[in-house]
């Protein structure tokens, strides 16, 4: 199994935790509350592990994916939440524009937004502290099973070491609401990635 | 006060209803069109030469991006106010922006952001 020293791992978590905390006030102003992030858990595991994930196996979910290329390799960033919250978030987003009860038409498209924006902002962030290019392409919305959506979209499933990398659950306070940010990169991508990082920490 | 009249190019129609909305309260009378990509409003400009803000979308589908878009607008809309919208707060994009002379906005779209860029046209 690949695995990443004390200090890559940390240069990672580090990238995470300033990128998102970037990306929640973003997403607090979308929804005009305020967003509970969990510490960036960084875990790289298989495909097969990822099946299993924590309680989303079997689950449906919403998830918008942002697809990437340049220095740091083809990956994908996902945003995923519970079907069940997706009408939720988007009913906070869209209070001030449409009617409650025409929010459910607008869910696809909110949803694509949003995590147009969030990834975006992690992938900017991530691009400004390792001085990578990064070319991010239009994003797209799925709904359907966990392992259909987030397996099966992997771009680098026919390589070897092929894996999943970090996974951060939010919050939205005082509501039922949580979600993960995903992304999939090779172990080799994530291996000079952090190898950047400390570089330039020194 | 003669009639004024926005282009709202962008492939998200939750953006696009946003943005309408917060320019439809702020000034009722002004005329406000959509497209949902660059190469549609490109094909609809012909018939309007009198647009006085065009609010571009960076990244959508299509061969042209909004920065390209705003390109093109620029020498045939030289009075005309020109706003970027984008996800993506990339340097390089801010830069030819702020080469282009035209103002961008980093999404969310929000009304504190939209309205200042109102007042200036």
């Amino acid at each position: 199994m690949n695995h990443l020293t004390e200090l890559e791992r940390d240069s990672l978590c580090e990238l995470f935790n300033i990128s998102l905390g970037g990306a929640a006030k973003l997403m607090s102003e979308m929804i005009s509350d305020e967003i509970l992030l969990t510490v960036p858990s960084l875990k790289l595991i298989t495909e097969s592990e990822a099946k299993n994930f924590e309680n989303l196996a079997n689950k449906d979910v919403c998830t918008v994916e942002q697809k990437f290329v340049g220095d740091i390799g083809n990956g994908s960033a996902f945003l995923l939440f519970h079907k069940s919250a997706s009408l939720e978030i988007v009913k906070m987003m869209m209070k001030d524009y449409v009617a409650l009860n025409e929010v459910s038409q607008f869910e696809k498209d909110a949803l694509s937004e949003i995590g147009n924006i969030i990834l975006n902002a992690i992938l900017s962030n991530l691009a400004k502290m390792s001085n990578y290019k990064i070319e991010t392409q239009i994003p797209e919305f799925f709904s359907g099973k966990y392992e259909e959506l987030l397996l099966n979209r992997n771009p680098n499933s026919n390589e070897d070491n092929s894996i999943l990398l970090v996974f951060i659950d939010y919050q939205l306070k005082g509501k039922e609401i949580k979600g993960y940010i995903f992304f999939i990169l090779n172990f080799d991508s994530i291996k000079n990635l952090s190898r950047v990082l400390i570089e330039k920490l020194k | 006060m003669s009639q004024k009249k926005a282009l709202i190019v962008d492939d998200s129609t939750v953006t696009r209803l946003m943005i309408r909305k917060i320019i439809s309260e702020n000034h009722p009378n002004w005329e406000i069109l959509e497209a949902e990509s660059a190469d549609k409003a490109k094909s609809i400009l012909p018939d309007h030469l009198d647009i006085d803000l065009f609010s571009l979308d960076q990244n959508m589908p299509g061969t042209l991006s909004g920065l390209d878009l705003a390109e093109n607008l620029k020498s045939n809309y030289p009075n005309s106010k020109i706003v970027l919208i984008t996800a993506n707060i990339q340097d390089a994009i801010k830069n030819r922006a702020k080469n282009l002379g035209i103002d961008f906005v980093e999404k969310p779209v929000t009304p504190e952001k939209i309205i200042p860029l109102l007042e200036k046209i």
